[in-house]
C-alpha cells in the first residue's frame, strides 16, 4: 500500500472529551475498510493536523473522511509520501 | 522531606515548581483555568482508599493556589476543569509509562470541561505534566 499525507486545517474543536473520542473512533472505524490511519501529528500553533494514511489510493483515503470530518477539519493538502525510517540506520 | 502523591506536601512542591519554572511560565502564559483533580481508588484494591481531590488554580503561567480537598467534606470549588482517574493511572502518567493525551483519548483520564480549550492548549497541558513528573521523580528520590 502507498503512504499518504493529509493536512487538515482544524476549524472546529470538540467541546467535550466524549465528542473528541467518538469522532476519532468513528474515523478509525471507517479507515478499517482497506485503509489504515497510521497516526496524526497536531500542531496547535497553526491548527494544522498532519495525518499519515496507508491506502491503495488517494481516493480510498478521501472516502474515509466524512462530511462532518471535512467540515471540522477541511483538507488543505493531500500528497503521496515516501517513508524514510531513521531506524533503518541502526 | 519525604512526600508522596497525593499529599499536601506533594501539592506544595508542585505549586512551588510551577511558580518558579521559566519554561512553564512561558508555555502557559495564556492559560486561564483552575482544576479539581479527583484521585479515585484503584480498582481491585483490597482496602480502597477514600477519594482525594486536589485543587489547582492555574492562571497565566502561575499556580495561585494548590490544596488537597476531602470530597466528603463540603462543596468543592466550581473549577473550569475536572479530571478523574484512579491513582495508578496518574502514577503511569507521572512515570512516563502513559502519554497524557493517550490517557484522555482512552478515558483512562476523564476530563470534564471545555475540551476545545484543552486541545488548543496542548503544549500547556504537556508542560504541566512535565512539572508533575519532576515532582514525582523528586519524591521518589526522597523516599529511597
Amino acid at each position: 500500500m502507498a503512504n499518504y499525507l493529509i493536512i487538515h486545517k482544524v476549524e472546529q474543536y470538540p467541546e467535550t472529551q466524549n465528542e473528541w473520542i467518538d469522532t476519532w473512533r468513528a474515523l478509525r472505524k471507517r479507515a478499517c475498510e482497506g485503509t489504515v490511519w497510521v497516526h496524526s501529528f497536531f500542531d496547535p500553533s497553526s491548527n494544522l493536523l498532519y495525518c499519515h494514511w496507508e491506502a491503495e489510493s488517494e481516493q480510498a483515503v478521501l472516502e474515509c473522511l466524512t462530511a462532518d470530518v471535512k467540515e471540522m477539519a477541511p483538507i488543505q493538502h493531500v500528497s503521496e509520501i515516501v517513508l524514510f525510517d531513521a531506524a533503518w540506520l541502526n | 522531606m519525604k512526600y508522596s502523591f497525593p499529599s499536601q506536601e506533594w501539592v506544595d512542591r508542585l505549586v512551588n515548581l510551577l511558580n518558579q519554572d521559566e519554561r512553564y511560565a512561558e508555555v502557559a502564559r495564556n492559560w486561564e483555568g483552575d482544576m479539581v483533580v479527583f484521585i479515585e481508588p484503584d480498582e481491585n484494591e483490597a482496602k480502597p482508599e477514600t477519594p482525594i481531590a486536589i485543587y489547582l488554580d492555574l492562571w497565566h503561567g502561575k499556580c495561585r493556589k494548590g490544596e488537597i480537598l476531602d470530597p466528603s467534606e463540603g462543596e468543592l470549588p466550581q473549577a473550569t476543569f475536572i479530571l478523574r482517574a484512579p491513582k495508578i493511572q496518574f502514577m503511569k502518567i507521572f512515570s512516563g509509562d502513559l502519554d497524557p493525551i493517550q490517557a484522555m483519548l482512552t478515558r483512562r483520564l476523564k476530563v470534564e470541561g471545555n475540551m476545545a480549550y484543552m486541545l488548543k492548549n496542548i503544549p500547556t497541558v504537556l508542560d504541566f505534566v512535565r512539572c508533575c513528573r519532576i515532582v514525582e521523580a523528586e519524591s521518589g528520590l526522597n523516599s529511597e
